[in-house]
């Protein structure tokens, strides 16, 4: 029995270490591969030397990237590349056995939605999947990663994958969420405080009152957003909550297997007195809703806050950088974002598309109308299922809004779901890099429930003042 | 892959922080196939303008970093999305090696496994190499894989980590699945053991 209290993530990577490297990299066996529609370079690496998949069993397959919004069948896919990714991938999973949750399937969604909420992404399992966006698993408790496509053909081969050995933190947040304020303000508030690279290198504990007091999807919002900050990836420990959401899940395990799951993942939680490189502290009570100004994730303020006065940047380099993110935005400093006019917004993506968020935003445009373009696109086409279930997808067109099939969709445009240029868009997403959304789009990244304020007020909005009683 | 073990050559400076893999690399050619080659595509928005006009004003685009095999970038290099193309447009356009002062944590794992050294070196060593690049532009300097050193004219050499892996993988022009492979008997000896229904 080890007498060194260990963190979560220390366990998990001594459980998964195969072997380790002078720099104290280890060779990690991978519980869970994901797959999603991009480049087939990780199948022709294995077939040019007539390797197997080694695990098609732990290997799991979706189209998301590339999934159309409108139809959501294969023949809707209008560029003739996209087609021909999307049919490799199903023709590869195929071919090897391993299950794929494509376009048409009842399954199909984002992948970071679809893990979870099939319950093949468990806490204590090392996840891996070519997408920046696979720390989203974390929230469930597990050491989930991105790799490049060429490490993911390692992991088809051999089932493991040499990963370096990242520092730890842990963000302590105490105290409860505020009215009108939820997992999302809560991680831009965290990028506020330490910046895009604060985490470089890191993996991101969140521990305390506020995150045990979130739901599922909050934490996975959570974990999904810390990589904004560089963080290597994060993780919450798993607890009551997360065991209640994954009985029953098609992939997780089952009567006495579960009660055992159980009684194994009850001991991954953070040991006390167990050691962190840095750790952080933040009081849940003084958050509000947060809204992006400029070009990167953390550069961000409270939504009644204005643009920030380069003058004010800590040093010339920061002065540099805010001006030229104001430049691309179209903002003056000192600008209110409170009362900026806005073109459209988008309600979607693997940080804010599951149900819990649909709810969010649909409890805000309930009996309103959309004075703007305003798009929702459901993580997972079972997400979709379940909310027009609790008619919220009427809630939405009602109010004027398109209700979309599930896809990666404007959070990375790939499918072709795109912003004009020069279009201001506020969006549930995670990254509003320059041309991210689109050449010259401007995004401004929110919670659900602002984003679904500006879409009803056709500006930026503080959504407490559309909530009776919160302001 | 082409072995590194001392590579001289040309640097370019440019230490925007941030600069994230949807700049190196935009997103709406992450359907086109490798088969032509990515260079024309590296920073593909920064070097040409809209109507396809090259923009004289960026660092790749003048006549004096032509050639140029080393790139000397800033903070957070290569933060962002996962994709690998970024990797592959750097090496298609000509890169060899990256020096930053950080680097995005996937680029740093998969820029190796492709062949191109990336390494990073902090804040200091990295403003001290773009001081020189700046008074003298199209600059040649000197990695040493074997030393594990940076050298350049008019400056003490420049010390970088890396791991033993990534070191040989990169002097030996290795491919990463082939070492992998030869972890077989350790893989399946830990496999035997490990339940991945209820791992850990």
């Amino acid at each position: 029995m080890r007498e060194t209290p260990r963190t979560l993530f220390q366990k998990i990577w001594d459980a998964h270490t195969v072997a380790t490297d002078d720099d104290g990299s280890a060779l990690l066996y991978i519980d869970r591969h994901y797959l999603q529609d991009g480049s087939p370079r990780k199948f022709t690496l294995l077939a040019d030397r007539g390797l197997p998949v080694r695990r098609p069993d732990l290997t799991f397959a979706v189209h998301d990237h590339y999934a159309p919004t409108l139809g959501g069948r294969l023949a809707d896919v209008a560029d003739a590349d996209a087609r021909q990714l999307l049919t490799d991938l199903s023709r590869h999973a195929r071919e090897n056995g391993i299950e794929i949750f494509e376009l048409g399937d009842r399954r199909q969604g984002i992948i970071h939605v679809v893990g979870p909420e099939l319950g093949i992404s468990l806490p204590g399992t090392t996840i891996i999947s070519s997408d920046s966006h696979t720390p989203t698993h974390g929230g469930l408790g597990a050491f989930a990663i991105g790799a490049g496509a060429g490490e993911c053909a390692g992991v088809l081969a051999t089932q493991c994958c040499w990963v370096a050995r990242p520092k730890t933190m842990r963000v302590t947040v105490g105290g409860r969420l505020p009215q009108g304020t939820s997992a999302k303000d809560l991680a831009l508030a965290v990028l506020a405080r330490i910046g895009a690279g604060g985490a470089a290198g890191h993996a991101v504990e969140f521990a305390g009152e506020a995150i045990a007091a979130l739901g599922v999807s909050g934490r996975l919002t959570l974990c999904n957003m810390i990589v904004e900050s560089g963080a290597r990836t994060g993780l919450i420990a798993p607890d009551e909550t997360i065991y209640a959401y994954l009985e029953g899940r098609p992939y997780a395990p089952a009567g006495d297997a579960f009660d055992q799951a159980v009684a194994r993942w009850s001991r991954l939680p953070t040991d006390p007195d167990a050691v962190f490189d840095r750790e952080l502290g933040i009081d849940a009570a003084t958050l509000g809703p947060m809204i992006t100004w400029g070009t990167s994730p953390d550069q961000v303020v409270p939504v009644g806050d204005r643009v920030p006065d380069p003058a004010k940047a800590a040093g010339a380099d920061q002065a540099a950088v805010w001006r030229a993110a104001q430049e691309y935005m179209g903002l003056a400093p000192g600008t209110p974002l409170e009362g900026l006019k806005v073109d459209r917004v988008f309600i979607g993506s693997c940080t804010n598309a599951r149900l819990e968020d649909l709810r969010e935003a649909a409890a805000v445009v309930r009996g309103r109308k959309a004075k703007i373009r305003a798009w929702v696109v459901p993580g997972s086409t079972a997400v979709r299922a379940a909310a027009e279930a609790e008619g919220l997808d009427r809630v939405f067109e009602e109010a004027g809004f398109e209700w979309r099939q599930s896809s990666c969709s404007m959070c990375v445009t790939q499918n072709g779901d795109k912003a004009e240029p020069g279009e201001r868009c506020v969006s549930t997403t995670n990254r509003n890099f320059v041309g991210r959304q689109g050449a010259g789009a401007r995004t401004h990244l929110a919670s659900p429930a602002l984003a679904a304020a500006a879409a009803v007020t056709g500006a930026i909005t503080d959504v407490r003042r559309l909530m009776d009683g919160a302001i | 892959m082409t072995p590194i073990v001392r590579l001289t050559a040309i640097a370019v400076p440019l230490p925007t922080a941030n600069m994230d893999t949807d700049q190196i690399f935009p997103a709406r050619y992450m359907s086109r196939s490798r088969s032509g080659g990515f260079g024309d595509l590296a920073f593909r928005d920064h070097r040409f303008a809209a109507d396809g006009a090259l923009r004289s004003d960026f660092v790749l685009n003048q006549a004096v970093y032509e050639g140029a095999q080393v790139l000397v970038a800033g903070k957070n290099f290569a933060c962002g999305s996962a994709r690998e193309q970024a990797v592959h447009a750097l090496l298609d356009y000509g890169f060899r090696a990256v020096i930053a002062v950080s680097l995005g944590d996937i680029f740093a794992s998969s820029a190796p496994e492709n062949g191109l050294l990336a390494v990073a070196v902090g804040s200091e060593a990295a403003a001290a190499i773009q001081q020189r690049l700046a008074v003298a532009p199209g600059l040649a300097l000197s990695i040493d894989l074997d030393q594990r050193r940076i050298e350049v004219p008019g400056l003490a050499p420049v010390l970088f980590a890396i791991s033993e892996r990534h070191r040989e993988m990169l002097m030996r022009g290795l491919d990463p699945l082939s070492q992998l492979l030869q972890m077989e008997p350790r893989i399946a000896a830990f496999e035997a053991a490990h339940d991945t229904a209820m791992p850990g």
